[in-house]
């Protein structure tokens, strides 16, 4: 084919169109700065950063709460603890054996 | 003008002080190859001048994403690529064109263009180009006019250079049948 037809290019430009177009993109690019990828963002690492410590912290400071409120609620009253101490421990040992014994025996 | 150095380029081109300067020095190096390639795909000068300025300014905004991992010559040509065939798609779909019907616009506008200086014979070899299917003609582009090697087309359009020596092929063997029945 090449004997046929030579690589010679048929097709032209205006006058000077390639220095006008150098030109033209050097005021382009001046303009807009490149877009950096995501990975290359300080500001994202950042906020990252930010949110995983915000994360840690928050989950430390409510776990100590939640569990000092289960504590907290395990604790007898005032009025219970008046009670437990006017009982004798046996007699509150012997309590919840016969509490027991008579659950047993109801069913 | 300084011989180009791919590496001193690379490294102006990562350092914001110096980037404008460099990108300005890659678009004097490869913006004539470039267009060549582009405008031989769509054929009209306004058309390539458009698709030629998305090209190097979506290579500007991803400047930060290239890591020099290939040559910025195969890096701009798989831009280039890209926006080309974009622009075709969104020429067929503008204009409800079957890929004839663009084919034959095309064609037809190429014997108006006041920026083709071809023959008779360059018109109708341009013509019988424009038979080939888009990435068929992309490959007999490169070849035939870029004298782009196999290796480097592979790397552009990554297709493997078995296949892309087909393609060549059963594009020549289309081109001879239409020249032929055309004379």
């Amino acid at each position: 084919m090449n004997s046929n037809f030579d690589q010679e290019n048929p097709f032209t430009v205006p006058d000077g169109y390639f220095e006008d177009f150098a030109a033209k993109m050097a005021s382009m690019t001046q303009m807009s700065m490149p877009s950096m990828p995501w990975y290359r963002k300080p500001k994202l690492w950042i906020a990252i950063a930010a949110a995983v410590s915000g994360v840690i912290i928050g989950t430390r400071l409510l776990m100590p709460t939640e569990i000092s409120t289960q504590v907290a609620a395990m604790q007898p009253t005032v009025e219970e603890s008046y009670i437990l101490n006017q009982i004798d421990e046996s007699n509150l040992v012997s309590y919840s054996y016969n509490a027991e014994e008579a659950a047993t025996s109801a069913e | 003008m300084k011989e180009f150095n791919e590496a001193e380029v690379l490294a102006k081109l990562s350092n914001p002080k110096h980037r404008n300067t460099a990108f300005g020095r890659v678009v004097q190096e490869y913006q004539q190859p470039i267009y060549w390639h582009i405008r031989k795909m769509v054929l009209n000068h306004e058309d390539a001048n458009d698709v030629m300025q998305t090209t190097f300014m979506k290579a500007w905004n991803a400047i930060d994403s290239f890591r020099g991992e290939s040559k910025i010559s195969t890096w701009l040509f798989r831009i280039a690529v890209n926006e080309t065939i974009t622009f075709l798609n969104s020429q067929k779909m503008r204009n409800s064109y079957s890929t004839d019907d663009l084919d034959s616009s095309m064609a037809q506008n190429l014997e108006a263009d006041p920026y083709f200086s071809g023959d008779e014979a360059q018109l109708r070899f341009q013509k019988a180009i424009l038979t080939l299917p888009d990435k068929q003609r992309l490959v007999f582009n490169m070849k035939y006019f870029d004298e782009l090697k196999y290796e480097e087309m592979e790397q552009i359009l990554g297709t493997s250079v078995g296949a892309l020596k087909a393609s060549y092929h059963h594009a020549v063997k289309k081109i001879e049948a239409y020249l032929l029945s055309n004379i």
